[in-house]
């Protein structure tokens, strides 16, 4: 069991490294295939692309101390559920209800160590988890999720156009990014118009959809 | 005005435009505009989800930290298939010798069979529809005849350390490798609390007839 503090596992800025990695670009089935190849830096990736919808279920849904010991528990299941995961389109829903359960399972835990004999029983035998995160809140970390995905799919300079419009808490300005880019200020609109159309794309191949 | 590019009706979703241009776009929306409405609607959309308060990234170092546990446990598999089911080699038609009861491959084609615990393996090697590609079909034949044990179990196929192919058994205990080239393969099949591999397999239906197993 990890001891660590609420601020050392507190979330932290929503980030895209801006490396020059091939594998980002790929898509979740060969990232897949990848990684049953044991390819390191394939995990790493799979690791990066979803390891934000582990960690904020988790974060939604335990305590934090406990948060890091799911986070790596869901992955180390990733290991073995990767080779049975027959469709890759289902990654993100294998993700969420595998967290969901891990997370269910330490309360159930929790509950029965720190409860009374009856009232532990009278807890596990209730069928309404008052803890778990509400399906329309699962439903919306899921569409988040699929947009960061988005993201960092994407090739540069969007990638790093779209991230800063997206998860810097003051989006910055045309001539701001027209200087950090060395672009003309008048082509940032256009070329930003362009990054989310590419978003657009890339958010219907992995089945971002508004609900 | 004319209908608002993408672009700008995302900046109105981010609030990221005057209030002058805002005020020109909903006034567009306001006419009812399917297309834009829709444009909108979508950019709402991806906008809600983008800046998800809930939606966190884990720190560095729990990637880390996770990557490490994750490169142990992989080791730890490779480990782990050194043990399984002792395999070992009864027939090999390129070897001349012929079980009684045990069918034969055509020319080209090329039979063996394991046996592992209470396990036969079956295998005809043997030249596949593409040129120069070789296919892999195999039995797994539980000795008690009892093939719920090995339906829908993993056979994996690899070629120095690198996952080939993966399939699935059938009701029949049946599996397929195919479009394969010649080579030196392990063969693992997946049971429900253990493992039988063949290591070392030749794969060949011409000349190369070595053969090894653990």
């Amino acid at each position: 069991m990890s001891t660590l503090t609420h601020d050392a596992v507190g979330p932290v800025p929503i980030s895209v490294s801006l490396d020059s990695r091939l594998h980002y670009k790929l898509p979740d089935a060969e990232l897949i295939e990848l990684c049953l190849n044991k390819d390191e830096e394939a995990w790493r990736v799979l690791l990066e692309r979803h390891g934000g919808l582990i960690y904020s279920i988790a974060w939604a849904e335990a305590p934090p101390e406990d948060v890091p010991d799911i986070f790596q528990s869901v992955c180390l299941a990733l290991v073995q559920g990767l080779q049975r995961l027959h469709d890759p389109s289902k990654l993100v829903a294998w993700i969420a209800t595998t967290t969901r359960r891990h997370c269910q399972r330490l309360r159930q835990r929790r509950r029965r160590y720190w409860s009374a004999p009856d009232e532990a029983e009278q807890r596990a035998n209730d069928p309404v988890d008052t803890a778990a995160l509400p399906d329309e809140k699962l439903q919306q970390l899921q569409q988040a999720h699929l947009v960061h995905q988005a993201v960092t799919m994407l090739d540069e300079p969007c990638r790093g156009l779209l991230t800063r419009l997206f998860y810097e808490d003051e989006p910055p300005s045309y001539e701001a990014i027209a200087g950090a880019l060395n672009w003309p200020v008048s082509s940032v609109g256009p070329k930003r118009g362009r990054c989310l159309q590419r978003l657009r794309r890339t958010l219907e191949q992995i089945g971002f959809s508004p609900s | 005005m004319t209908c608002p590019t993408f672009e700008q009706l995302f900046a109105t979703a981010m609030q990221h435009v005057p209030a002058d241009e805002a005020l020109r776009i909903h006034q567009h929306l306001d006419t009812g505009c399917d297309v834009c409405c829709r444009e909108f609607c979508y950019a709402q959309h991806i906008v809600a989800a983008a800046t998800c308060p809930q939606y966190q990234q884990p720190p560095a170092w729990l990637i880390d930290q996770t990557m490490e546990r994750i490169l142990t446990e992989i080791t730890d598999a490779d480990e782990f298939l050194t043990e399984g089911i002792p395999v070992r080699l009864v027939f090999d038609s390129f070897m001349g010798a012929t079980l009684a009861g045990v069918r034969q491959g055509g020319h080209a084609a090329r039979q063996v069979v394991y046996q592992a615990g209470d396990y036969n393996i079956n295998l005809i090697i043997r030249p596949a529809a593409l040129p120069e590609t070789i296919s892999i079909m195999g039995q797994a034949i539980p000795l008690h005849r009892d093939f719920s044990a090995v339906a829908q179990a993993q056979v994996e196929l690899w070629q120095e350390a690198r996952l080939v192919q993966a399939v699935s058994v059938n009701h029949h205990g049946l599996f397929v490798f195919d479009g394969l080239s010649e080579g030196t393969y392990d063969l693992c099949l997946r049971l429900e609390e253990t493992f039988i591999k063949i290591v070392g397999l030749c794969a060949t239906t011409g000349a190369n007839r070595t053969d090894a197993v653990n």
